[in-house]
């Protein structure tokens, strides 16, 4: 695959901002900006403004009656969250806590482009299901919580050669759309990540590691589209 | 009781207070709508996408942080990527019959006297108009209309890489001139 160096990502800057890439041109420009936190910077300066230009666009009158509609069809998503088993009416994404506090709703959007370029790009776990597990003793467990602190599973970090993250959440299956794209994001300290394609016909999940089981600061479930789904942090 | 900040409606939106939800749609429904209607440039369908920017808006509402921008700004954002998803998910841009293609001659920023009576879009305006003209209707093409490069190149009759080359120019000055948004 082909790589970019900084100063070649800064030239394309504004294509990834506004979206002009395409195919195997984001694809390798989303790899360099999954490890390289100066350039996300960049591009999320530029996406910022392009969003500010939005102001500037046309007003036209909705068809009569659109205002009723978007409000039913409301009603309708928070009635379908409702009787979501994990999702308890609430957006599952009204988090603001530790590490995605403040998440740059542009980084996540790269982060969903991403995901959908990723399996030619960096996916570098394969989902892993076993039942050898190792002693518990070097295990660390965390609580999987939605953005309204509804616990719906736990992930666990065990270290080994290689070291794991199991994610457990049961349910899933009754409480996201069949055939959906879901991904497991594993975050390390130093803000690396990587991702992991899920389905959505499983409730368990194990990725190998190729870092310390120490390292691993969050494991968030992401939707098809970036946001978080739900997460649990570990202690550094 | 409604004159109160977007910010602050947003807030009671997101809450799913359904007062708030009425006030929320009624104040951004004609910005939303004309936005997707400029991109998607089919009325059905832009009500469509226009439904779907305010529904992910609430879905989202924790990802939006007013120290990154405006309401406003955050949910034409929304507006503008859920249109590029719909008009790519079919694969060809939509020309329905009596319904030509935006004409990249006209400058909104010269048609648009509603500009001026946002207040929020005033500034952004003035900056935009600094631009050099060729590259203020670049970056208006391919922000407003969401067109691509290669589609202004062939409209324009220019090369696609100059056409690239004045966006980029456009939206490093203008982010230049705007400073840039935290980090």
């Amino acid at each position: 695959m082909t790589t970019l160096r900084c100063a070649q990502l800064r030239d394309v800057a504004p294509d990834v901002a506004l979206g002009l890439l395409t195919g195997e041109e984001r694809a390798v420009a989303l790899a360099h900006l999954e490890g390289c936190a100066a350039c996300r910077a960049e591009v999320a300066s530029l996406a910022g403004v392009a969003d500010e230009l939005l102001l500037t666009g046309p007003e036209a009158t909705p068809p009569e009656g659109f205002d009723r509609r978007v409000l039913a069809r409301l009603t309708e998503v928070r009635a379908a969250e409702a009787r979501s088993p994990l999702r308890n009416g609430r957006p599952a994404h009204l988090r603001r806590r530790g590490r995605h506090r403040r998440p740059d709703r542009r980084r996540l959007a790269v982060g969903a482009t991403l995901a959908a370029a990723a399996a030619a790009v960096v996916l570098v776990a394969a989902v892993l299901v076993t039942s050898d597990d190792p002693p518990a003793s070097t295990a660390e467990r965390a609580e999987m919580t939605t953005g309204v602190g509804e616990v719906v599973g736990t992930a666990t970090v065990r270290g080994g050669n290689p070291a794991t993250v199991a994610v457990d959440v049961p349910g899933w299956g009754e409480a996201v759309p069949e055939g959906a794209t879901y991904w497991l994001a594993i975050e390390m300290d130093d803000g690396s990540r990587t991702m992991t394609h899920i389905g959505t016909d499983t409730t368990w999940w194990q990725v190998p590691l190729a870092r310390d089981a120490d390292d691993v600061a969050t494991v968030s479930v992401l939707d098809g589209e970036g946001w978080v789904w739900c997460s649990a942090e570990f202690a550094s | 009781m409604w004159e109160v900040s977007d910010e602050a409606l947003f807030a009671g939106y997101a809450s799913g207070d359904p007062e708030a939800a009425t006030h929320f749609v009624d104040r951004f429904q004609r910005r939303v709508y004309g936005l997707a209607l400029a991109i998607v440039r089919v009325p059905v369908d832009a009500e469509e996408v226009a439904q779907e920017a305010f529904v992910r808006a609430w879905r989202f509402a924790a990802s939006f942080d007013e120290r990154r921008g405006s309401v406003a700004a955050w949910l034409l954002g929304i507006t503008r990527n859920v249109a590029l998803d719909s008009v790519r998910g079919r694969g060809r841009r939509p020309e329905p019959v009596g319904d030509p293609t935006p004409d990249i001659s006209v400058d909104p920023l010269d048609v648009a006297g509603a500009i001026e009576r946002r207040a929020d879009a005033r500034r952004v305006a003035d900056l935009m108009r600094s631009l050099p003209d060729p590259q203020r209707r670049a970056l208006v093409a391919v922000t407003l209309w969401g067109m691509s490069t290669r589609e202004v190149s062939e409209m324009a009759g220019i090369p696609q890489g100059t056409v690239k080359t004045r966006v980029r120019l456009a939206l490093r000055k203008l982010r230049d001139e705007m400073g840039a948004p935290i980090p």
